[in-house]
């Protein structure tokens, strides 16, 4: 929570200065005012400045606020909310809630419905990446569920040393076998495909990514990290002199080259190059 | 309900004082018109319609649970 104080002619164009700076919206909006603009006596003891202070919260409490808000006014009782930052990821849980089937909805639906919003509500804040949320650990024990099938495998790969290549998933389940692959020494991951169509393939570290690719035939369509840059085109130096290179569009002879129109009909004789309509 | 989606469809927009929301009751569900500055109407709709049905998923199990049918439309 920071204070910020503020001045100007009148509290409420304090205030809506604030907010637009901020981007505050008015359920969160917390303020005091310390010196309201006096009309004075005869203009005597008059002052045109008004002094408001603000509440600022913190990023995630701000998320957290509004979570709480939007469930009470679905009429969803619940015990509270913890809320943990970790550089620009935000995690949520809502703990205690008195009907759990309505709030998760059928395989988690409600849940991702939920989260999506909330994403696209703090999608203009910068300081923000994503928020993730989840109900007394549901969606943790459910990728928990879902990483099951999968471990035996991986670990496997550790003593055949041969590359690993997964079905294509979603990228929500991608980023739960990423997590646990990064937590595991000597094997890494690799995400090749395109679209709806990303694989992941796990492999032992002493192999190296082209190694990799050349094992499994696949192409890495998708970078790890950033993807490499052009390099920006050198600007031509002006020399002073002319260009006397030969035009590209015409050959030896000085004749330009027509242009190739796949549709168009030859020319017959008495057309004299034009194109007439027919 | 009302007041759910217009706090829903506020936090959305960039202007808040625009939005409007209607109510046009009938005999089997009732109708929730939407009325936002022009230039918010992209951030309610989102892609594809994607925070439009995110909206209406809410309201919709928001209004079974109370007994009742809503609709929402999004009026340009």
């Amino acid at each position: 929570m920071t204070k910020i104080k503020r001045s100007g002619t009148s509290v409420e164009a304090v205030i809506a200065a604030f907010r637009k700076e901020y981007q505050v919206q008015d359920w969160e909006l917390s303020y005091e005012v310390v010196k309201k603009p006096r009309a004075g006596f005869l203009g005597l003891f008059a002052s045109k400045t008004a002094v408001v202070s603000f509440d600022l919260p913190e990023v995630e409490n701000r998320v957290k606020l509004f979570l709480q808000l939007l469930l009470q006014k679905m009429g969803v009782n619940f015990e509270k909310i913890d809320a943990r930052r970790e550089g620009k990821i935000v995690y949520l849980d809502i703990a205690g809630v008195s009907e759990p089937g309505f709030l998760i909805g059928k395989n988690g639906s409600m849940l991702d419905t939920l989260q999506y919003f909330i994403n696209r509500v703090f999608d203009s804040d910068r300081r923000l990446s994503i928020i993730y949320l989840d109900s007394e650990g549901y969606r943790e024990k459910k990728d928990q569920y879902f990483l099951r099938r999968f471990t035996s495998r991986i670990q496997e790969t550790r003593e055949s040393g041969k590359p690993l290549t997964l079905d294509p998933m979603h990228s929500s389940q991608r980023r739960v076998i990423h997590q646990y692959v990064k937590r595991q020494k000597g094997l890494r991951t690799l995400t090749v495909g395109d679209g709806d169509k990303k694989r992941i393939i796990v492999f032992p570290t002493k192999l190296s990514e082209q190694e990799v690719l050349d094992q499994t035939g696949t192409k890495k369509i998708k970078f790890s990290g950033k993807a490499p840059r052009k390099a920006a085109p050198q600007n031509k130096q002006f020399t002073g002199k002319k260009d006397y290179s030969p035009r590209k569009d015409k050959d030896k002879s000085g004749y330009r080259k027509p242009k190739y129109y796949p549709n168009r009909r030859p020319p017959k004789r008495g057309d004299h190059g034009r194109r007439t309509e027919d | 309900m009302k007041e759910l989606i217009e706090f829903m469809v506020k936090a959305l927009v960039d202007d808040p004082t625009a939005v409007d929301i209607s109510e046009v009751a009938g005999d089997r569900f009732t109708i929730y018109q939407c009325r936002v500055a022009k230039e918010d109407i992209g951030k309610v709709i989102g892609k594809r319609g994607r925070t439009a049905t995110a909206i209406r998923t809410i309201i919709n199990a928001v209004s079974t649970k109370q007994g009742k049918r809503a609709e929402l439309e999004i009026i340009e």
